[in-house]
């Protein structure tokens, strides 16, 4: 049963008159679970941030989980479009391409949507069209770079292996999932530009440990002079460097995600990188839509399709860094930062993991 | 053994060894078939195995292998399968069910993968373990099962064939068979029924055919061994009763000849006791006349009972011959009549002819119908003492014949029943004794072998004491022309004009001079001759006027001493009688033939004798 929990966050005021007048409520559709899961610990710790975010603004965000039933996702977004006081805003996610069912359901209530995480893809444009198009309700769109966030992630890797050339192995999530292939995407383009450099293969994973310890047992031995290897998440990740134990290859591993257990084994000296910040996006969404709700259009700064390049990479030299802002003993972000409302100065928003450590 | 039987096991040992060898080949191809497919699916299931495999093992898709895997294994006949990858091992634990590992084949395929730069690698290699007893076990089910189907059409085949052969061949057979054995057992009716045109149809023909001709033949034979045995039963009746006949005939002829031989002793013993007597004295005038009558009456006795004798035997031996002339019966009647009367005066009877007093002329042998009439007027006088006695005629008239009926009525003594039957046997006489001496015995029985004779038959009805009627009816043609001169008995002394010289040729003395002492009597001059060619020189030497030939002489007979007489210019116109024993008809033609004027059958009546010298020499008679 899906679970309903209601954050109010009392709007903290502090002489900023227009933003007082009024308390903007989001409603995040959340596709996953309302405790972590060994699949979706990002979606959890999105929630989270998003709780934080929503605190800090003085937003009023209602979190609905589909426990990754996106027929339940279709259900709640129809159930929300129904209510009498419609919310603001509905945050969504493209889950299992869910997303044109719930903009049809929204399409006909006064709520906003906006899509985080899972672009909506090209193929599925083709028929839903882009923001404020046929979906007027539908205001905008905003995903990391994921891209430009493995490319940075690839050349952390290929530094730690120094002048040895490249023989690369790729393990990336399911093939039908449009994130896989971005993510190996950027693995592909770093390594073009690198003079004989080799990506020996790519193959498409489970997101799971075990399925990522299998497939690296099997491509270690099919590629035994293999030294680079990059997983699609972190959970993979682990697994790829368990199997690398096994077999006693010395090959350097990346994943992604920034999870506890990856930050430890970096610690470890296990895997040699990850690239964390995709549990920001739903926070940073809400900063977006606080200033909308406060009459500043994201859509004057970037468009309404936004990949925000916000991905860092983690390796054992930045992971006193990281953890001093992310870690157990944290100091919290304060979001209130990068709001063009409360910070009339910003011309340009700058949600990149470089931006928080440089404050 | 049957034909069925035969033609049974020979079919089922045909049948048996088709099919045995149908099966066999069947079950060849089959077992080719079945291995050569075995081994086509092991090597195209490794094959597709490997290459479907290709992209799971190069992406180590393990549940994509593990769902590859779960559908090949689902196969009764994969024992285990195992997939490795290159330099790794095997990617997913072994599959396996539990087929039988003990008759296996093993097919190892590599996996190869063509990555995106073109480059074929064998990145691993699937090895299947296929049991070959699931193949073994299905073939040996098609085999059950075929061998059903040949066993199926086997009987099938049979089934049809036997009951085919059995309504063609079987049935008709056996028909035939039944048939034969019928006809066989006696049968002769017994037929093969057809119902084909074939063969078999034709044999039963044939047998039909056979049979018939055999049942015919058999018939006929049969038919004429009846008719053979028939005909010896008749003959072997007919022998009995020529037999008894002749047995009769003998003893009749026996008890004929004791009778005769005392009938003919009776008038001889007159003749000669008589003619002894005469001659051992001197008679007395008054007693020579006696003697000569009693003589004379005894010879006419003896001349008569000859002549009946003698009637009698030609009328049994068929040689009696009629002589009808044109006859007034009236007359006849009335001449009959008189001859009797002075005997009927003389018993005091009175004779009575009953009859129209005029009938038309009729064709009949005046002399035999006379002779008749006079014997049953005679038995009816003899056996009357006294009363009447009527000649009862009655004539009816009819276009072209005449129905005349006789009743000879006395009231004599008659005649017992018993002796009815008796009554016209020769030589049977009734009566006593007085009565019997005065007839022949051969009478009656000459009169009825007459009537026959003419056509038709004595009867008789007699009440003893009360008297008899005889009677007999004859239908003769009426005649038209002259009447024939009855015998009219006359006293004859001789004739008118010159003497006439007659030349008589006998070889028997005896008859020579009978003949030569009453010629002489009536005045005639007599030559004799011994012989025909005697008689032929007298002739011609003599030249006599008439010549009386007996036809049964030496050296040259009467018949050709007459074709020299008639040869001769000189004899040819002379007269010439024959004269013979042999009073038969035949002789009579002959001579007749021969060119005789007249015959005159021995011994030569003396009155005949004139009659027919008066005609042939037209001599007027002077009477005495």
């Amino acid at each position: 049963m899906p679970t309903r929990r209601s954050v109010l966050a009392a709007a903290m005021v502090s002489g900023f008159a227009r933003a007082a007048a009024r308390v903007p409520s989001v409603v995040f559709l959340d596709p996953g679970s309302p405790s972590p899961t060994p699949s979706g610990p990002m979606a959890r710790a999105a929630a989270d941030y998003m709780a934080l975010a929503a605190g800090q603004l003085g937003m009023r965000l209602e979190i609905l989980h589909a426990s990754h039933d996106h027929l339940q996702m279709i259900r709640h977004a129809q159930a929300v479009a129904a209510r009498a006081q419609a919310p603001d805003y509905a945050v969504i996610v493209n889950d299992k391409m869910a997303a044109p069912a719930m903009l049809e359901a929204l399409e006909r209530s006064p709520v906003r949507v906006f899509v985080i995480h899972s672009d909506v893809t090209d193929e599925q444009r083709t028929t839903v069209g882009h923001e404020r198009e046929r979906y007027a309700r539908w205001i905008g769109s905003a995903v990391p770079d994921n891209t430009r966030g493995v490319s940075r992630l690839a050349a952390a890797l290929h530094r730690e292996l120094g002048a040895q050339p490249v023989s690369a192995l790729g393990i990336t999530g399911p093939s039908s999932t449009p994130v896989s292939n971005e993510r190996a995407k950027g693995l592909a383009d770093y390594l073009a530009g690198v003079p004989g450099a080799r990506l020996e293969q790519l193959v498409y994973g489970d997101w799971s440990e075990g399925d990522g310890e299998r497939k690296a047992r099997v491509l270690l031995a099919r590629y035994p002079q293999a030294n680079l290897v990059w997983a699609a998440n972190d959970e993979m990740a682990l697994g790829a460097l368990k199997a690398a134990r096994e077999r006693g290859s010395a090959a350097v591993i990346g994943g992604m995600g920034g999870f506890a257990r990856a930050l430890r084994s970096l610690d470890d000296g296990g895997l040699a990188a990850t690239l964390a910040g995709h549990h920001l996006i739903g926070a940073w969404a809400l900063v977006m839509l606080y200033d909308h709700a406060n009459g500043i259009d994201f859509a004057v700064d970037g468009g309404l399709r936004r990949r925000l390049d916000n991905l860092q990479v983690v390796t054992r030299a930045s992971l006193r860094d990281y953890e001093s802002t992310f870690g157990e003993h944290e100091r919290p972000i304060d979001f209130r930062r990068y709001s063009k409302a409360h910070h009339p100065e910003i011309k340009r928003y700058d949600f990149a993991f470089a931006a928080l450590g440089a404050r | 053994m049957s034909v069925r039987a035969k033609l049974v096991a020979a079919l089922a040992a045909t049948l048996l060894l088709i099919l045995g060898g149908f099966w066999w080949a069947l079950d060849s191809r089959e077992s080719e078939r079945r291995q050569f497919e075995f081994d086509t699916r092991s090597s195209s299931i490794a094959q597709l195995l490997s290459r479907g495999l290709a992209y799971p093992l190069w992406n180590v898709d393990t549940k994509a292998i593990d769902l590859l895997l779960d559908t090949v294994s689902t196969s009764p006949e994969v024992a285990s399968v195992s997939i490795t990858a290159t330099g790794y091992g095997r990617v997913v634990p072994m599959r396996g069910n539990d087929a039988p590992k003990d008759d296996v084949v093993v097919r190892t395929e590599p996996i190869r993968y063509v990555a995106a730069d073109g480059l074929a690698r064998e990145i691993g290699a699937v090895e299947i373990v296929f049991s070959r007893v699931p193949m073994r076990q299905a073939l040996a089910q098609a085999r059950g099962a075929h061998l059903g189907m040949v066993a199926a059409v086997l009987l099938a085949v049979f089934a049809v064939t036997y009951w085919l052969v059995g309504r063609i061949v079987r049935r008709p057979l056996a028909r035939l068979d039944r048939s034969m054995q019928h006809f066989a057992e006696g049968d002769f009716a017994a037929r093969c029924p057809i119902e084909t045109n074939d063969e078999l149809g034709r044999l039963g023909a044939q047998f039909n055919t056979m049979a018939a001709r055999l049942a015919a033949s058999t018939e006929a034979l049969r038919r004429h061994g009846e008719q053979l045995e028939e005909r010896v039963r008749e003959r072997t009746a007919e022998l009995a009763r020529a037999v008894d006949r002749a047995e009769v005939a003998s003893r009749a002829k026996s008890a004929f000849l004791a009778n005769m031989s005392h009938e003919l002793r009776t008038p001889l013993n007159g003749v000669l006791g008589f003619a002894q007597l005469l001659q051992a004295a001197p008679p007395e005038p008054e007693r020579l006349a006696k003697g000569l009558a009693a003589i004379e009456r005894s010879g006419q006795h003896l001349l008569g009972l000859i002549t009946d004798v003698l009637d009698l035997a030609k009328i049994e031996a068929g040689k009696m011959d009629l002589f009808p002339q044109r006859i007034d019966p009236r007359r006849l009647l009335d001449d009959t009549l008189a001859a009797v009367s002075i005997e009927a005066e003389r018993k005091g009877l009175v004779l009575t002819l009953d009859g129209p007093a005029r009938m038309p002329a009729v064709l009949v042998d005046g002399q035999r119908l006379r002779q008749v009439l006079l014997n049953l007027l005679g038995n009816a006088i003899k056996f009357t003492a006294g009363g009447s006695v009527t000649l009862r005629v009655a004539c009816t008239e009819s276009p072209d014949a005449v129905l005349l009926a006789f009743a000879v009525r006395d009231t004599g003594i008659g005649i017992a029943a018993a002796d009815l039957a008796r009554l016209f046997r020769p030589f049977e006489q009734l009566g006593d004794a007085d009565h019997r001496s005065r007839g022949t015995g051969l009478g009656l029985a000459l009169s009825r072998q007459l009537v026959r004779h003419m056509g038709g038959d004595i009867h008789v009805h007699s009440e003893p004491d009360r008297g008899s009627e005889f009677s007999f009816e004859l239908r003769l043609p009426t005649a038209a022309g002259p009447l024939a001169d009855p015998a009219v008995v006359r006293r004859i002394a001789g004739y008118a004009g010159r003497r006439r010289l007659v030349l008589v040729a006998d070889d028997i003395e005896l008859n020579r001079q009978v003949l030569c002492e009453t010629l002489a009597l009536y005045g005639f001059d007599v030559a004799v001759a011994c012989d025909g060619d005697e008689a032929v020189r007298q002739a011609t030497t003599l030249r006599p006027d008439l010549i009386l030939m007996d036809l049964t002489m030496p050296r040259l007979n009467g018949t050709q001493a007459m074709e020299r007489l008639r040869a001769a210019a000189a004899t040819a116109a002379v007269p010439v009688i024959a004269v013979s024993a042999s009073a038969g008809a035949e002789e009579r033609e002959a001579a007749m033939q021969a060119g005789a004027a007249g015959f005159l059958a021995k011994p030569v009546d003396q009155a005949e004798l004139l009659g027919t010298l008066g005609r042939c020499l037209a001599l007027e008679w002077r009477d005495g």
